[in-house]
């Protein structure tokens, strides 16, 4: 019985998602932002087969050269090549913007689940918290959190994971609070399903779509506001390469060595254009009234 | 159409209103057409670091005292060679080794129409022996003994015979304030808007943005030549040549190694350079085990390549250390830099017992020059099989574990032996710590000698001691560097950066 | 309206108590000590000690926020700076008129451009100009802030030597920032705009008003500005007081003397009441900065008003998630 009740609405997702992938290849800007990604993801993941330097090779009878047929995007002021540099960077920058998304969104649909589902003084209490979050500029957030801890990977998750968190917490509240009283819910509570079988089973599923669609839209933000951390110095120890601590570093060498400030800037755009291309293809696809 | 009315209207208000927030206006100086050079009356300094605060018993940054130097004197003058002047004092002698006599001028007047009397003086001693932050300077000075004898003469007494009496004194934390100003409106205020009796007199402060200083028109010395002084505070180094470049100052202070080719070339720009007290060093935590081992210690000084550094990250603007002191430092003695040599520090090693090598932690404040100098030595450290892990923190967290780290980077800048030496205290507890009875005893040996030969003879052992001990690996004398635009003339290049702005001019374009 | 106002400055006090204890437990768990960072190398311990009785560094957690709320809500004192030993009121006020006025010199030029562009593409959609646009704010909402700053920097100040690069004293000085903090906001106002207007033009009113025969000008003015001007403004607003606590990136590459270099520079140097001040400040800025849009709304649209005296307002939820966090 419990069964043919989730089997429904679960053959109902499958060829809605297929619709939705339908939709979304048919967008041109949804299908660059995915080739822009992919090709990132290619970067971070071969990056030992892609780069032709070392990251942290350095040579400092040729620092500062610009670019040309050896170094593609020139050398920084260790000489170290910039084009390596870039695509071990992609790995910093792509596992800490998806890490702090997974970590925002986790965080985030749980208080909202809890909050949407339960309501009364428990929602009340979440959505106090989570106004005093919003109050605080999510930049500033950032930048105290990650004063607070230690420079490094997972601390910088936190950082700027918790600034991001707020949003899923609202959008998830109101969507649940909009299906927790539809009739397959009461349903399957009725038959004795605990709160968080209802959940994840039930009310999740038919709150993915704007949480898929919040999530690739933060992993831009994300990506931005790791890199803002890291070019204010709150972020990755070197050597390890940091688009935004690449940027950083090149400032004083704006003014001979126009690559070094280039080049990990344009990185930071392509990877953030990809993200919102993306995002905004998923929007279309899934909501469909909602394109223009 | 009525709402898009309102909706325009509100936008209208609005961008007035932000537009009437501003206050500054560009003050564009119009041009004689005579021929002759015209001065300009007012110059404004590329600063690098806004001061806390203008007290200068409440300071402890070059940075804040260059802005002060301007606005007070001293009872001395000391020149960079360490001989003394008088300025506010016109005489001095001491009574007993432990009671200096200052006869002060007659004809000085404060900022604030208060004429200088031996009781400000007084005053001053004390507050710094009281504030937490001169305290340790002024540690010898005795400032309840010290006496009023009258108006204009003042015995300072000391707790044990002093050496560095005339260096307090004549710098920095010496500056005499006025005690009618400080009790009148209080210490944060007085460091807000201080009163003092130098050639300029502070005008106006911007927080964060801008210092302005007016000249003291009644000056007991030579009066300041340019009438206003403003220094805009720009942190980035590089911004600040651009702000030189495009015309938005006429001289900045602190300039970095690779801005200098570029300042060369510019014609319209001077590039000034001289020796200052500033050395950087390699520092290892003595409370660590493994860098108790002096074999170790000596390999990682072999495995250096202090020439190749000091190329790539200060080009000429700078040379390999080759002592404990700054060159330009009183007793200064000069070694023999350890050679770059790997088999050697190979050898070394091995016989540290680290034949397969050792991971060690380096920690050092996010500062380029800093890094730099890391990212160098781990690249040379991995030769002998080192791998150094680098952590960066900013300076309060980097403070509080001071003895936690292993391998630390120092920038020093102090011209008084006793105050660069400090480090190798026991009670100094940062970064090195050798906790050593007999560099202890030493350093008081050397704060107290008066007579100069003994001085040199008792620091001379202690740097012997000091460079075999390698608890340190002194790595660069770096010079100070500043860039001015072609108007500028008579500029001194004062090795700490107090250049004197009243003797400064600057000519119409 | 009046016990409306008074309902939200009310439900103010409660949100930045909150604030207050958040940012007061991040900066305490904040490695690193005031005085080891006030007295540096030269402080010998004993001064140090001395110093950290004076600024209660070594009193309890809670007796120290307790004592911080208490002044902060008795005496409105949100306490004294360690640095310039002054009250840390003063120094806020003294630079959050040049953070506002950077923040809505920006928010001005993001508006028109942003609003002018989103019309325009909203109206001729599909057209060359609507792809280009689209094409064009996308990439502004792309572009890190401080990046942008740079690339103006490299182009009007190094090699043009036309525009300075620090400070914010003239008009001079303004160019540049103001055109860095305002490029990817006006992008997001342009899609907001775009989509607003695009959402408004498709209903059957506006069909209408197309259909009677009216000139396409004053139907794009008339009906669908107005009706699309309420998620704009609000887009403003949000991306204003956003600013208020996010141009640090801007300040502290143009070295301007605003709010968030402060709290940057205070986060840096252990300067913990200035860090807490500065957020508490910021926080009440941006509720206050929200009320006002949500009064200015009211004034523009009679029909919000109604809804304010009738109960509870209606959160203008799409323009909020629509803002980017470029700071």
């Amino acid at each position: 019985m419990d069964s043919s009740m989730t089997a429904k609405p679960n053959s109902k997702n499958k060829g809605q998602s297929m619709d939705v992938l339908r939709r979304l290849f048919r967008s041109k800007g949804a299908v660059v932002g995915l080739v822009i990604i992919t090709v990132l993801l290619i970067f971070a993941i071969f990056a030992d087969f892609i780069a032709p330097f070392g990251y942290d090779d350095q040579l400092l009878s040729r620092r500062l050269q610009a670019p040309s047929s050896e170094h593609l995007l020139g050398t920084d002021d260790y000489g170290r090549d910039i084009f390596s540099r870039i695509v071990y960077g992609s790995r910093t920058s792509l596992l800490i913007a998806l890490l702090s998304v997974a970590f925002s969104s986790v965080i985030g649909v749980a208080i909202g689940c809890i909050a949407g589902y339960y309501g009364g003084r428990t929602d009340n209490a979440i959505m106090r918290f989570i106004d005093i979050l919003l109050a605080i500029p999510s930049i500033l957030l950032a930048i105290s959190i990650s004063a607070a801890l230690d420079p490094g990977v997972i601390n910088l998750v936190v950082a700027v994971g918790i600034g991001a968190m707020p949003p899923y917490a609202r959008i998830v509240r109101a969507s649940v609070m909009s299906e927790r009283d539809k009739e397959y819910i009461e349903a399957a509570r009725s038959i004795g399903a605990n709160d968080f079988r209802v959940l994840i089973k039930h009310v999740l599923p038919n709150v993915m779509a704007p949480i898929i669609v919040q999530s690739t839209m933060s992993i831009s933000t994300a990506i931005i506001t790791a890199a803002s951390l890291s070019f204010i110095g709150l972020g990755i120890a070197p050597p390890t390469p940091e688009w935004g601590s690449m940027l950083s570093a090149g400032r004083a060498y704006i003014r001979d060595a126009w690559w070094v400030v280039t080049f990990p800037g344009l990185a930071i755009m392509s990877a953030v254009f990809g993200f919102n291309l993306l995002g905004d293809g998923l929007r279309d696809a899934l909501d469909p009234k909602l394109k223009n | 159409m009525k709402k898009i009315t309102r909706l325009i209207t509100v936008l209208l208000i609005l961008s007035m209103l932000f537009v009437g927030c501003s206050s500054g206006k560009d003050s564009s100086s119009s041009v004689d057409e005579t021929g002759e050079r015209k001065l300009k009356d007012t110059i404004v300094l590329a600063h690098w670091e806004e001061p806390a605060t203008l007290d200068p018993q409440a300071s402890n940054k070059v940075s804040y005292f260059l802005v002060q130097e301007q606005i007070f004197n001293y009872l001395v003058y000391e020149d960079p060679q360490g001989n003394y002047y008088p300025e506010l004092a016109t005489e001095w002698e001491y009574v007993d080794d432990l009671t200096l006599r200052f006869t002060l001028r007659d004809d000085v007047y404060f900022h604030n129409g208060e004429k200088l009397v031996a009781d400000d003086v007084k005053f001053t001693i004390e507050r710094g022996t009281q504030n937490p932050i001169s305290a340790s300077i002024f540690k010898y000075f005795d400032a309840e003994g010290t006496t009023v004898v009258d108006d204009h003469t003042i015995d300072v007494k000391f707790k044990v015979p002093y050496a560095g009496a005339l260096n307090v004194l004549g710098s920095w934390r010496g500056a005499i304030v006025s005690k009618k100003a400080v009790e009148e409106m209080g210490d944060a205020q007085f460091g807000r808007a201080p009163i003092g009796t130098g050639p300029y007199k502070f005008e106006d402060w911007q927080s964060g943005s801008v210092i302005k200083l007016t000249r003291n028109e009644e000056y007991w010395g030579d009066k300041a030549i340019t009438k206003n002084v403003e220094y805009r505070i720009i942190p980035e180094a590089t911004n600040r040549v651009i702000e030189l470049e495009t015309g938005g100052v006429d001289a900045a202070y602190n300039i970095s190694t690779n801005d200098v080719n570029r300042i060369r070339e510019n014609e319209d720009l001077n590039l000034l350079m001289g020796p200052s007290f500033r050395y950087t060093t390699v520092t290892f935590s003595m409370k660590n085990e493994k860098l108790q081992n002096q074999d170790l210690r000596d390999a990682l000084a072999y495995a250096i390549d202090k020439q190749a550094i000091v190329d790539a990250i200060y080009g000429d603007t700078a040379e390999v250390a080759a002592g404990v002191l700054p060159k330009n430092a009183f007793g200064y003695k000069e070694f023999e830099p350890v050679p770059y040599d790997v088999e050697k520090a190979k050898e070394l090693m091995v016989k540290a017992g680290y034949p397969n090598g050792i991971e060690l932690k380096f920690v050092c404040e996010p500062i380029e020059e800093y890094v730099r100098t890391a990212e160098a030595l781990q690249n040379m450290w991995k030769e002998i099989g080192v791998t150094l892990d680098i952590h960066t923190i900013e300076n309060a967290a980097y403070l509080a574990q001071g003895n936690e780290f292993e391998v630390g980077f120092r920038a020093g800048n102090a011209n008084e032996p006793s105050n660069i030496l400090v480090i190798y205290d026991s009670t100094f507890a940062d970064k090195i710590q050798p906790n050593d009875q007999w560099i202890d005893d030493k350093l008081a040996e050397v704060a107290s000698l008066l007579d100069p030969e003994e001085r040199t003879a008792s620091l001379a052992e202690l740097q012997d001691y000091l460079w075999n001990k390698r608890w340190t690996i002194p790595i660069a004398y770096t010079n100070v560097i500043y860039a001015t635009t072609k108007n500028v003339e008579n500029w001194e290049v004062h090795p700490i950066n107090l250049t004197n702005i009243s003797e400064v001019s600057v000519y119409e374009n | 309206m009046f016990k409306y106002v008074l309902k939200r400055l009310v439900m103010m006090i409660p949100v930045l108590i909150g604030v207050s204890l958040v940012i007061f437990t991040m900066v305490f768990l904040t490695p690193g000590d005031a005085a080891e960072m006030i007295l540096g190398d030269l402080g010998t311990p004993e001064d140090k000690a001395l110093l950290r009785e004076e600024l209660k560094l070594d009193e309890p957690y809670l007796v120290r926020y307790i004592d911080y709320i208490k002044d902060l809500v008795l005496e409105g004192d949100l306490g004294t700076s360690y640095t310039t030993k002054r009250p840390v009121l003063n120094e806020i006020l003294e630079r959050f008129p040049t953070t506002v006025q950077l923040a809505g010199m920006s928010v001005i030029l993001a508006s028109v451009i942003g609003i002018v562009a989103g019309i325009i593409s909203a109206t001729k959609q599909y057209s060359i100009f609507d792809n280009i646009a689209t094409a064009v704010s996308l990439f502004g909402v792309s572009m890190p802030n401080f990046w942008t700053g740079l690339m103006l920097i490299l182009i009007f100040s190094v090699h043009l030597e036309l525009l300075p690069s620090s400070g914010f004293h003239a008009p001079r000085y303004w160019i540049l920032p103001v055109v860095t903090l305002g490029a990817s906001n006006a992008a997001s106002i342009m899609r907001m705009t775009r989509s607003s207007m695009l959402e408004v033009i498709r209903q059957d009113y506006i069909r209408t008003a197309r259909a009677k025969g009216q000139i396409e000008r004053v139907v794009i003015m008339k009906h669908a500005l107005k009706n699309a001007s309420i998620p704009i403004l609000t887009t403003m607003g949000l991306t204003f007081s956003k600013m208020l606590g996010g141009a640090v990136l801007t300040e502290s590459i143009f070295a301007i003397a605003g709010i968030g270099k402060l709290m940057v520079d205070a986060i840096k140097l252990r300067n913990t009441p200035v860090v807490q001040g500065g957020v508490i400040f910021i926080a009440f800025a941006v509720s206050i900065v929200n009320l006002v849009i949500d009064i200015i709304c009211a004034y523009i649209d009679p029909r919000i008003k109604s809804q304010y005296v009738s109960g509870k307002p209606k959160k203008k939820k799409q323009a909020k998630e629509g803002v980017s966090a470029n700071g």
